[in-house]
């Protein structure tokens, strides 16, 4: 436990600033580049880009190798992966429900006319 | 997105509704027989052919169907009904998955609302490697995240 003890008190460090906590916020919705991170804020390209270099090195998030974008993500391989299946999951259900939708209408229109 | 709902995702939970044009009668017989379900649950692209589906519509009894990919791979499927409450409440579960899903419907004037919340999560997920990615830093980091959220 104590190296994740180690890396707790590091994530918590950083997680002391509300701006890093916002970028934590906005990347367990989806990875998203420094720029895309910047958006909402009103401070500097460079500044966000120090608050992700303290989150990297908490082991909180990681940056792409893609030389052009460098998309940043939570470094929570489990967590990305459970985030993934329930969207897929969800995305399931979607999909049932608008077939579910055409069929109903197909019945319906049959019924009324037959 | 906001932290409790993240808080929703790491037990699996989600919630997906739909108000339909259809009377309850209807969409009650649409997801109890097999002839209707076979045409939507595979939903767009997946087919499901109808000969593949049993469905034994009461409290343990158990369903069985075959998803068909595009590319032909098939995709078995099997549950167990848990509550069957006509016409407004089925709860299955399927252990292949480790899901329980329960689908309910309420009428909405001539329409019926259908809302499917799905709780569970996969065995890998609940394995040693995701206990240690998970309890340890996501936990302590979303209890974190809570307390500011409503701070």
């Amino acid at each position: 436990m104590t190296l994740t003890e180690e890396r707790l008190d590091a994530a918590f460090s950083a997680l002391a600033d509300p701006t890093r906590r916002a970028i934590i916020i906005r990347l367990s919705e989806g990875e998203a580049t420094v720029k895309e991170l910047a958006e909402p804020f009103t401070i500097s390209l460079q500044a966000v880009s120090k608050h992700i270099r303290v989150l990297e090195r908490a082991g909180l998030i990681s940056q792409g190798v893609d030389a052009q974008r460098r998309p940043c993500r939570l470094e929570t391989d489990t967590a990305d992966e459970l985030v993934n299946w329930i969207t897929e999951q969800k995305k399931r259900w979607e999909g049932r429900l608008d077939a579910l939708e055409a069929h109903l209408e197909q019945v319906q229109t049959k019924e009324s006319n037959g | 997105m906001s932290a409790p709902e993240h808080k929703d995702d790491r037990r699996g939970e989600l919630t997906v509704s739909r108000v339909v044009d259809a009377p309850r009668e209807l969409v009650w017989q649409a997801f109890t027989e097999p002839e209707h379900l076979a045409v939507f649950w595979g939903g767009p692209g997946i087919s499901v052919p109808v000969e593949s589906v049993t469905m034994d519509v009461r409290p343990g009894g158990s369903f069985e169907l075959t998803m068909v990919a595009p590319d032909g791979t098939e995709y078995p499927n099997r549950g167990e009904y848990v509550e069957v409450d006509k016409p407004s409440r089925i709860v299955f579960t399927e252990p292949d998955t480790g899901i329980t899903a329960t689908i309910t419907f309420a009428e909405v004037g001539d329409k019926t609302e259908v809302t499917i919340r799905q709780v569970g999560v996969p065995e890998r997920f609940l394995g040693p490697e995701a206990e240690a990615g998970f309890a340890a830093t996501f936990d302590k980091l979303e209890a974190l995240l809570d307390r500011w959220a409503d701070g």
